[in-house]
């Protein structure tokens, strides 16, 4: 699907939230941040698990001299593929160099020696389809990307993702479901949809994502996580602490 | 900047049929009690002062009502409301003097042609009607002339009406009421907009009508015309909030504090029937949008009011979208044409001719893509606009001065609904 009436000019990002009321922010910011605190785990811990071969985040010079022990100690090495500027919005698709006034951020990429000296090659030849395997999404979202993100650069793949699920009408695309982790939006503060992405395509590597994960969460605090992504927590036996999780 | 207190939320006595808080009130979203505390812990976070508002605020007990005037006066020196009139009473008046309270009133006429503020049946409406009416009346003779909301429609500005209602303004001016701000009629109903909206033509009939009566009377002010003659003088610095670029996330002119303490924005930009907290930043992504998109497509590229205008008041967007230019575009850019051919026989330099408009615009584009908002007034020198300034009559200085007095006392705002 092109775009003929595609205008020629780009928004800036700006993401910004409105609660429906107090009492409903201070009984879901909390969690949501939570939720989103343990996704950026989740995002070099699914490495450690052999669930894909790297992870791709950001981190101010001060995260990383903070976070980079365990990678260290879990044998995986890193290495920063640019320089950027911190966005301020919750969610940015627009990268700014770093030339921009803002704090500078590290892109790095995590993973074992070779994967990392690969990402880095793919990185500097622009190959997302590489970039997209090494980091464990499956092909039918590398498709999506270079579809939607690359080819015809939608900075917002809110409406595509929706029209994947539903046809448009007119001007609407209403989505509804009973799972609430399907609702794409919860990208723009930090849940992204991935979770169960991973869980419905790769399902036994999600399983051990999650049950790597686990150890790093309080109880009550994954089993609430997990509540919120719609899953059912399987107590196994000889799992010890750890826990198996279905859709 | 005035805060708006709601301690019933939208909770009214009438059924006014165009309100734009009726689809709040569908969904059941009222407030049913308030606390006293809570709410004047939020003014003093906000700043205070503060305006009672509604739905309709004197259906609160009147103890109430002196408890937060006595407050509003011992920490802000006044105080004011915004009513629909039917329930003032004697003691409401005496409050008001006591308490320095500046009223506003919503009514679009006389009798019938206020009929659109319904009260459940024909006889009570025009009992309510008559009960505002007297209000006013009553304000005028003890001293304290209310400000006056009316809102334009079928019912009481088509061209048959119009004269009723203009003759009823003047009756009104001539006892004392000084403040008119004019509504166009907005309402999120396919039915009542086919049943009471004006059309552009009707609009500006009307608009014209009453800028002519403001003519004929000296000490009326609609503050519309104001508004729009400051704009194309890039005087922006004390006109309205519906011309400078109002994020309706966070209806920055508006801080609004529920009976619960809870902080809210203006509701005309609430289109979810809920009244949503305020967002943390300010955002102008709509303003942003505007001057890139069509006008066809519903922004306003190319329009040489967009400074001025900045596609109006996003609660009246088209198809209640806020990222649209407003529903009445053609009605402001047919009266900012006319303010501007008036200036230019003034020997006025409008900002909409000035060969500096795209350099102006380019100016507010960047500050809003830094998430900042931008005036005319800091960015041109005003003298460049305003040299006829020493040959402006008495009428236009006055109009300024009281402009001025007005929004010290955080009016701009006062007056924004219902």
């Amino acid at each position: 699907l092109e775009y003929p009436d595609r205008l020629d000019f780009t928004l800036p990002d700006f993401t910004r939230f409105r609660w429906v009321s107090d009492q409903a922010r201070t009984h879901w910011e909390p969690r949501l941040q939570r939720i989103s605190e343990v996704w950026a785990q989740v995002e070099w811990r699914s490495v450690c698990a052999g669930v894909r071969r790297c992870a791709l985040v950001p981190l101010t010079p001060r995260q990383l001299v903070a976070q980079a022990a365990p990678w260290i100690a879990q044998g995986l090495v890193m290495f920063p593929l640019a320089v950027e500027t911190g966005s301020t919005q919750p969610y940015a698709s627009n990268v700014p160099s770093a030339s921009s006034e803002g704090a500078e951020v590290l892109r790095i990429v995590i993973g074992a020696q070779s994967a990392v000296g690969h990402f880095k090659s793919a990185w500097a030849a622009g190959d997302n389809e590489a970039m997209g395997e090494l980091l464990g999404y499956p092909a039918c979202w590398r498709t999506f990307f270079a579809e939607v993100w690359v080819r015809r650069v939608c900075v917002d793949t809110t409406w595509p993702m929706a029209s994947n699920t539903r046809r448009p009408e007119e001007h609407i695309i209403a989505v509804a479901g009973p799972k609430p982790w399907a609702n794409v939006l919860g990208r723009w503060f930090g849940v992204r949809a991935d979770a169960q992405r991973l869980i419905e395509v790769l399902t036994e590597k999600a399983e051990r994502l999650l049950l790597y994960m686990y150890p790093g969460y309080s109880d009550e605090g994954f089993e609430s996580f997990v509540t919120r992504l719609g899953l059912t927590i399987i107590r196994r036996a000889d799992a010890g602490d750890a826990a198996l999780i279905r859709a | 900047m005035t805060v708006e207190l709601r301690p019933l939320g939208v909770s009214c006595n009438l059924q006014c049929q165009y309100c734009y808080q009726n689809p709040q009130r569908d969904a059941g979203n009222l407030l049913r009690s308030y606390d006293i505390d809570r709410m004047k812990e939020a003014i003093r976070a906000e700043g205070g002062p503060f305006s009672l508002f509604g739905g309709e605020p004197l259906l609160i007990p009147i103890e109430d009502l002196e408890a937060l005037w006595s407050w509003g006066l011992a920490e802000y020196g006044s105080n004011s409301i915004q009513t629909n009139g039917t329930l003032i009473s004697d003691r409401h008046v005496q409050l008001f003097k006591t308490y320095k309270v500046q009223v506003g009133i919503s009514l679009d006429g006389p009798d019938e042609l206020n009929d659109a503020r319904w009260h459940h049946t024909l006889l009570k409406t025009r009992d309510s009607t008559a009960r505002a009416q007297a209000a006013v009346e009553r304000l005028c003779t003890a001293g304290i002339p209310p400000s006056l909301i009316i809102t334009l429609h079928r019912n009481n500005a088509t061209l048959d009406k119009l004269p009723v209602l203009l003759d009823w303004v003047r009756y009104l001016v001539g006892l004392g009421v000084r403040w008119v701000r004019l509504h166009l009629l907005e309402s999120e109903s396919r039915v009542i907009r086919e049943k009471y909206a004006l059309s552009t033509e009707e609009n500006i009939a009307a608009l014209l009508a009453f800028f002519d009566l403001q003519k004929q009377l000296p000490s009326l002010h609609c503050d519309v015309f104001d508004d729009i003659r400051r704009m194309l003088l890039g005087q922006d610095n004390s006109t309205t909030c519906v011309w400078n670029a109002c994020d309706p996330w966070t209806t920055r002119a508006v801080r609004g504090v529920e009976g619960n303490g809870q902080r809210s924005n203006h509701g005309r930009t609430n289109k979810d029937r809920i009244d949503f907290v305020k967002a943390d930043r300010d955002g102008f992504e709509r303003y942003l949008a505007l001057y890139h998109t069509p006008q066809e497509c519903g922004g306003c590229k190319g329009c040489r009011f967009f400074l001025m205008c900045k596609g109006q008041c996003s609660g009246t967007a088209l198809d209640g979208d806020w990222r649209n230019q407003s529903e009445h575009c053609e009605v402001w850019k047919r009266l900012y044409a006319t303010f501007e051919q008036e200036l230019v026989v003034e020997g006025h330099e409008s900002v909409s001719l000035s060969p500096r408009r795209r350099e102006i615009e380019r100016a507010f584009l960047d500050a809003w893509a830094r998430g900042e908002n931008a005036y005319m007034s800091q960015l041109i020198p005003q003298s460049t606009y305003d040299r006829a300034s020493s040959e402006v009559d008495w009428r236009t200085a006055l109009a300024e001065i009281a402009h001025e007095f007005h929004a010290s006392l955080g009016a701009g705002e006062r007056l924004g609904v219902p």
